[in-house]
């Protein structure tokens, strides 16, 4: 190759080694100071993890529809272990949160294969910017303005529930055993919306608040949350009071401030809010270890009477399982949304082959739905929907 | 002389040399340089197999569906063919109703000026009551829970009831595995919870009567309800 050729060929080179570093940020090193949302992964990250080693990191910046730094990703590694999680900043009137929306190990990030600058504005949506347009991470399709409008008001809010599609599983086995359990007389079953379909997490949170009314008095002034048939206890249904719980829960959690829905961050101010407000305490643990639900947590925690709120971005409940000559037929209703709703008991199902040998685990979470056609019911976890956040709750 | 003669033979060697063109080389190197950061490469075979995965799934799972769901027994699809229908041929969705909460003995007067007339439950004491409304006010239906006595019950009801007009949920499968007759009314039920400790019973209760879908939840001492079945339908 001649020299003159050469030259251009490196010319060229450069010039795209560098128009790919303007439009992807370089990572940036773990900084001397810790800064607020450091914090928040590292807190995060400790609640979570259970793997051992040494922890290193690096970040860079995620981006709004307004291309303003809105959180960070995290490429981490834990000894061996690498993953990746994703924070965002959440504004509310009071206070700034950083949440950890994703957290993944032994798992890339989607945001590693993009060719622009990684937008994250709603939960499972990976966008780029790139030359003046939205475009989708996974296909690379353009992404117009309406829809990258309805996916920033979505934003990282839990807004309802609805637009049910069905979805059906067959498993045959040999045998099968069932484990379950329930918080005895289980929870209050509010649902509805007083004023709006975006208030799922404010009945979620009416629903504990119910619950422990019976053991705080004080929580719902001069209310008995519930009828008692000698010792049975059977929760009243909702009424002026318990909508008067959700109202206040509306405001306190800043629903549908700056999106639609209430964010994990504004669930947890309104809550402690509440709580604080008629002299008690509001306690969580998270129940996840290694980005998933601990299914030995959250037994445990449910069988000490601690209900457990479920944060999800998709979901399922069960509609039936038909049983017939060593086929089971699991029928469930799937829906797009993101909701909340609260576990307070569990049914495992484990087949067997013919030579007893486990061959499928089915995993179902008994809560109130927040919906009045499946009230007390069960949520189906094996592969339907996303399970973005889980934590037991005790209010003292 | 020497150096000269080289020289020239090396200038004659270069002329002979074919330099590729830029892209071509370009072409050649490019992977190596960076990593290849374009679209993927569409993917034909893993394209043909999504697709026929997609109409397997299609012919053998969408049939069974509706295979299954169709032979389900629903008292409301089965026993009323019109249930579905109103004056406005108008289909309401649980999912889009909001709660209004109203003083019990309102109950059923407000649900009569929208046409849904219910049994006589205003007897009792009122423990909760509300509506379920569409976004523009009309009331399709509502939930009362009723006993004889707040302080020391022997019974707690629970009704919810809607419009014909509304939707119901026909896929989350009950096993309601008893069933009474009262005038002609096929009413099903079963036993959801018993409490052999306090001997307290909860059923779980449904059928379509007059026009209007009803759901009971009944907590009482009582081992068998026929005769309560009686009375409330009556």
């Amino acid at each position: 190759m001649k020299k003159k050729q050469k030259g251009w060929l490196l010319f060229f080179v450069g010039i795209f080694i560098l128009s790919i570093m303007i439009m992807r940020p370089a990572p940036i090193t773990r900084a001397d100071d810790i800064d607020a949302v450091e914090q928040a992964f590292l807190d995060f990250l400790s609640s979570d993890t259970d793997y051992d080693g040494e922890l290193e990191y690096t970040y860079f910046a995620l981006y709004d529809e307004n291309l303003n730094i809105n959180g960070r990703q995290y490429n981490f590694s834990i000894g061996e272990v690498n993953g990746y999680a994703l924070l965002t900043e959440i504004q509310t009137n009071s206070e700034t949160f950083y949440e950890v929306e994703e957290l993944f190990y032994n798992k890339q990030s989607p945001f590693d294969n993009c060719l622009g600058l990684p937008v994250y504005i709603t939960h499972g949506t990976y966008l780029y910017y790139l030359n003046n347009s939205f475009y989708k991470v996974e296909n690379n399709s353009l992404v117009g303005a309406d829809a990258l409008a309805e996916l920033a008001n979505k934003g990282f809010g839990y807004s309802g529930v609805g637009n049910f599609t069905e979805r059906t599983e067959t498993i045959s086995y040999a045998t099968k055993s069932t484990e379950s359990y329930s918080i005895p007389y289980d929870l209050p079953n509010y649902y509805g919306s007083v004023d709006d379909l975006t208030g799922c997490a404010n009945t979620a949170g009416a629903v504990l608040i119910g619950y422990y009314d019976r053991f705080c008095e004080n929580l719902i002034p001069n209310f008995k949350t519930y009828t008692q048939l000698g010792s049975i206890i059977r929760y009243k249904t909702a009424s002026t009071e318990v909508v008067n719980v959700v109202d206040q829960l509306y405001i306190l959690m800043e629903t549908d401030v700056a999106q639609l829905g209430t964010t994990f961050s504004g669930f947890q101010t309104g809550m402690s809010a509440y709580a604080s407000s008629k002299g008690y305490t509001y306690t969580t643990v998270n129940m996840f270890t290694n980005g998933s639900l601990n299914i030995q947590s959250y037994k445990s925690a449910v069988q000490s009477g601690k209900p457990v709120a479920l944060f999800l971005t998709t979901y399922a409940f069960l509609d039936s399982i038909t049983e017939t000559n060593g086929v089971d037929t699991v029928s469930s209703a799937y829906s797009p949304r993101s909701h909340v709703v609260i576990g307070c008991g569990y049914k495992i199902d484990t087949y067997y082959n013919s030579s007893e040998q486990i061959i499928a685990t089915r995993y179902y979470l008994k809560v109130a739905t927040g919906d009045d056609s499946y009230n007390i019911g069960y949520l189906n976890i094996n592969g339907l929907g996303n399970l973005d956040r889980a934590i037991s709750v005790l209010i003292s | 002389m020497e150096n000269k003669k080289n020289e020239k033979r090396i200038e004659e060697s270069i002329e002979k040399i074919k330099v590729k063109d830029f892209s071509l080389v370009w072409e050649d190197i490019k992977d190596t340089i960076s990593p290849p950061k374009s679209k993927p490469a569409l993917n034909w075979c893993f394209l043909a197999t999504a697709v026929a995965t997609f109409i397997i799934f299609c012919s053998v799972i969408i049939p069974f569906s509706i295979k299954h769901f169709s032979n389900g027994e629903d008292v409301l699809q089965s026993d009323n063919s019109s249930c579905l229908t109103s004056e406005e041929g108008q289909v309401y969705f649980v999912d889009e109703l909001v709660i209004s909460i109203i003083e019990g003995n309102n109950f059923s007067s407000e649900l009569k000026k929208f046409g849904i007339e219910i049994v006589d439950i205003d007897a009792n004491v009122v423990i909760s009551s509300l509506l379920f409304k569409t976004s523009n006010q009309k009331v399709k239906g509502g939930q009362i829970e009723v006993t004889d006595d707040l302080d020391n019950p022997s019974f707690v009801l629970f009704v919810k009831v809607y419009d014909k007009s509304v939707k119901q949920n026909d896929l989350i499968q009950v096993d309601y595995n008893r069933t009474h007759y009262v005038d002609g009314v096929k009413i099903q039920y079963r036993i959801k919870e018993y409490y052999p400790e306090d001997g307290v019973f909860v059923y779980d209760i449904k059928t379509y009567f007059n026009d209007v879908h009803y759901y009971l939840e009944y907590t009482t001492y009582s081992e068998n309800i026929t005769e309560f079945l009686n009375d409330f339908f009556k």
